[in-house]
């Protein structure tokens, strides 16, 4: 035990669960009727990953950036993606300049990708060449032009969002790429007494400023903590299983999954659901990471990297159906008790 | 240490202890239902003991330790358990986290953790014992004579042993059987009667049905003879009768000497046979008879008084063969139909009136005026082939004498060299002339190219081959149609 890491206090992890108290208020406050939703960007923000957002028109995705930004004080950029947006024109590009010298070169000019949130707006009407050139930068946080990679500002995020019912003109997103979004988040809509509320209360729509913004310090702690947020082997057992169970052939594999899906998720859904499920415990105030933190943070993790076959299609079931029996089906512990036998909460 | 370890050891021990009480009670269903049969079994073929109920406590114990032992070795994985423990509490982790790192400072905030309850639905395995345990107390208590009659059910055949015992006696009786093999039987049926039993009653059943058949046999083989005789007695009463009723006169001395040596011949093949038996009459017939054998052995006629006492005594004989008949008849030894030949007196119902005229007629030869008048003394029955089941045969043939037949002619026939070629075609020739011909005759109902010689023509492109076919060697043709 003593070569394990130290496990944090409560006097280090208490500030830090303060802050993220004071950001999901802000962001309570200034957007109505989305506190889960914050919370789970805001999951996805401490966890480094990138966010998919997918919802209609209209449902405040670019005003949720733009109070993230704001709240964090981090710069924010906005690209509207369409099918002629080139690479160059988010990645940026080299013009020729003439120097007080004389002399011509080739000057960098940083494209919008050169930020700390991004929002990629309705990135799916984008060609694929333009999507593809976000590959590196959402992965490896840099841009690579001319043989020159240059680092991007940390942190960074990409929140991009798409129109599930415009499917016209589009270009669906390939595998790899969702697989770079740490979660996929749906954008329901609202109801009718928040609505009510965002009429009385927000006139012309506009946004209230925060009364209160985390600083690049606080940021930086609670990345700091995030690192220290422990990991039990049991729960790390517990997302392994469940990943490898999306898997059809594989023999804990629930019937649904089984019978709708055609390929599971990467070991990369794994590693993300690790980080999501520590943010989740940050958030939560608790140093140690639980089942329940997986199962907060399994469907928005994993519902955009399971590949479902035909099958699926026909019988109307979609990702969230199957994993919701995945999550049903399989025991966290793996305790291999007689089915006539259950634990009960004392 | 860490101050959840005690609580969870506690929750490890409570899934222990249930394990093997869920074990326990599974596999005491299975015991009680086993120690039932064993009870069970123990009862029907013999005493229980005295100390039963040790041995049965020794092998429940038995039992629990073996479910203790396995349980042991099926042990879930402490660290298993533990995640059980922080999930049941939520934990968040905390309970696995103190496992692997040092989780004091965290244990104060997470307060007192509740041992989860671990729950068996243990409904059906409780309505097993149950059902078990009342199955063994049911074996303990049932009463043996109930146990007795599921081992061995009686079988109900006193009938027809009842039947068998009635048919032995009659053929003792009837001097069919001796003692000895009266007595053979006797005890042969006693011994499957004793035998008899409910889960086997086709092997009893075989068994009477073997006697059954055997009686039969015999009483049949009897009733055969038996009848042969009655038909001799009959015959030898039917010439007796009309010897007495044939005229003493000169002309019939012949006849009446030629019936008594008949009868005489009669008489001592019955006495050989046995058929006259004459314990069965009474002593002056007895005497009669012997008297009336010993004159008609030496050639000597009877005179009326002995002839009347010899007819007599004949007639108690067929009496006696007619009784023995009924006797088996009514106990079913002998089928109906071999029941029903037994008829009393003279034979095939002769008035023994004309008998004595016919008699007189044919110089007293009986044999021949029987053979002549075999027909009309066939008996009252139809025509058989005696006792048995043997089919009727047809003899020969029936005579076409005095038949008459149809008379048909047959048309006029042309010899094929006289023939004319009249045409040829590849289709069925049409008919132009020759309807005298083909309309009687044996080619009445012929058809074009049915196959007949008439119909079938000779193509041009065939001629050759036909000729060739004709004129081959070793065979003398005919005449080749041109």
């Amino acid at each position: 035990m003593s070569d394990s890491p130290a496990l944090l206090k409560p006097a280090e992890l208490d500030p830090a669960t303060a802050i993220t108290r004071q950001i999901c208020e802000q962001m309570d406050r200034c957007l109505l009727g989305r506190e889960s939703l914050h919370r789970l960007v805001l999951t996805g923000l401490l966890s480094r990953g990138h966010i998919l957002l997918e919802g209609l028109p209209g449902l405040g995705k670019t005003a949720l950036v733009r109070t993230i930004g704001n709240i964090l004080q981090l710069d924010f950029n906005r690209v509207q993606f369409t099918p002629d947006l080139m690479p160059g024109d988010v990645l940026g590009s080299h013009i020729l300049q003439q120097t007080e010298s004389g002399h011509r070169e080739m000057i960098f000019e940083p494209g919008p990708v050169f930020t700390n949130i991004l929002l990629a707006d309705e990135i799916n009407r984008a060609s694929p060449k333009t999507q593809s050139a976000m590959l590196e930068t959402m992965q490896e946080r840099s841009v690579t032009l001319r043989g020159q990679t240059r680092e991007l500002p940390q942190p960074f995020f990409v929140i991009a969002s798409q129109n599930p019912i415009e499917m016209e003109g589009t270009y669906p997103l390939p595998e790899a790429q969702l697989d770079r979004f740490l979660f996929r988040v749906m954008f329901d809509a609202v109801d009718a007494g928040v609505l009510q509320r965002i009429i009385t209360e927000r006139r012309q729509g506009d946004l209230p400023s925060p009364n209160w913004q985390a600083s690049a310090d606080d940021l930086n702690y609670l990345f700091t903590v995030m690192e220290r947020i422990y990991l039990p082997k049991p729960v790390a057992g517990y997302i392994a299983r469940l990943v490898a169970a999306t898997h059809p052939d594989h023999a804990e594999a629930p019937e649904s999954v089984k019978q709708y899906v055609q390929y599971g998720t990467s070991p990369r859904a794994a590693i993300a659901m690790g980080e999501a499920a520590r943010a989740n415990a940050l958030l939560d105030g608790r140093p140690t990471v639980g089942f329940e933190d997986v199962a907060a943070v399994a469907k928005p993790v994993m519902n955009h990297r399971l590949i479902l076959n035909y099958q699926a299609r026909f019988d109307r079931v979609d990702a969230s159906r199957v994993l919701t029996d995945l999550l049903e089906e399989m025991d966290e512990t793996g305790l291999d008790l007689p089915t006539d036998v259950s634990l009960q909460k004392a | 240490m860490s101050t959840i370890d005690p609580a969870l050891q506690s929750f490890v021990r409570r899934v222990h202890a249930m394990m093997i009480y869920r074990s326990v009670l599974r596999w005491s269903a299975l015991w009680l239902m086993i120690a039932g049969v064993v009870v069970l079994g123990i009862r029907f073929t013999s005493d229980l003991p005295g100390d039963w109920w040790k041995y049965l406590l020794a092998s429940w114990a038995l039992l629990v330790a073996i479910a203790w032992y396995r349980e042991s070795q099926r042990r879930p994985d402490p660290k298993q358990l533990r995640a059980a423990f922080d999930r049941q509490n939520h934990a968040g982790g905390l309970v696995m986290a103190a496992a692997e790192v040092d989780t004091r400072s965290w244990e104060a905030r997470s307060g007192s953790l509740a041992l989860p309850s671990v729950q068996w639905h243990s409904g059906s395995a409780w309505l097993g014992t149950i059902l078990a345990l009342v199955f063994f107390i049911t074996a303990l208590l049932v009463p043996v004579k109930y146990a007795r009659l599921i081992a061995d059910p009686p079988l109900e055949i006193s009938q027809q042993v009842e039947d068998l015992h009635e048919q032995i006696d009659v053929l003792e009786s009837e001097y069919i059987l001796s003692p000895q093999q009266a007595e053979n039987k006797r005890e042969e049926l006693d011994r499957i009667a004793e035998q008899a039993s409910g889960l086997n009653p086709s092997k009893t059943w075989e068994a009477l049905d073997q006697l059954l058949h055997t009686n039969e046999q015999i009483a049949q083989q009897q009733a055969e003879d038996a009848l042969s005789k009655l038909n001799a007695l009959n015959e030898a009463s039917l010439l007796g009768k009309a010897l007495e009723m044939l005229p003493k006169g000169l002309e019939d001395q012949k006849a009446f000497e030629e019936g008594l040596k008949q009868l005489g011949q009669l008489m001592n093949q019955l006495n050989q046979d046995g058929a006259l038996d004459p314990n069965n009459l009474p002593p002056e017939l007895q005497k009669a008879m012997q008297q009336a054998l010993k004159q008609l052995g030496q050639g000597e006629g009877p005179d009326a008084e002995q002839l009347k006492q010899l007819l007599e005594a004949l007639e108690n004989n067929q009496d006696q063969l007619l009784d023995l008949a009924r006797q088996l008849a009514q106990k079913g030894l002998i089928p109906p139909n071999l029941a029903d030949q037994f008829q009393p007196g003279e034979l095939g119902g002769l008035d023994p009136g004309p008998l004595a005229e016919l008699l007189k007629q044919h110089g007293g030869d009986f044999q021949e005026l029987l053979e002549q008048l075999g027909p009309e003394l066939g008996g009252h029955e139809e025509a058989n082939r005696g006792p048995g089941h043997a089919p009727l045969l047809y003899g020969n043939e029936s005579s076409e004498e005095g038949a008459e037949f149809q008379e048909q002619k047959l048309g006029l026939s042309v010899p094929l060299e006289q023939a004319k070629l009249a045409g040829v075609t590849i289709t069925a020739p049409e008919v132009t002339g020759g309807e005298a011909i083909l309309g009687q005759g044996a080619l009445n109902t012929a058809q074009a190219g049915g196959g007949n010689a008439l119909a079938a023509p000779v193509l041009p492109r065939h001629r050759t081959a036909v000729k060739r076919f004709f004129t081959r060697p070793g065979v003398n043709p005919p005449a080749v149609p041109e």
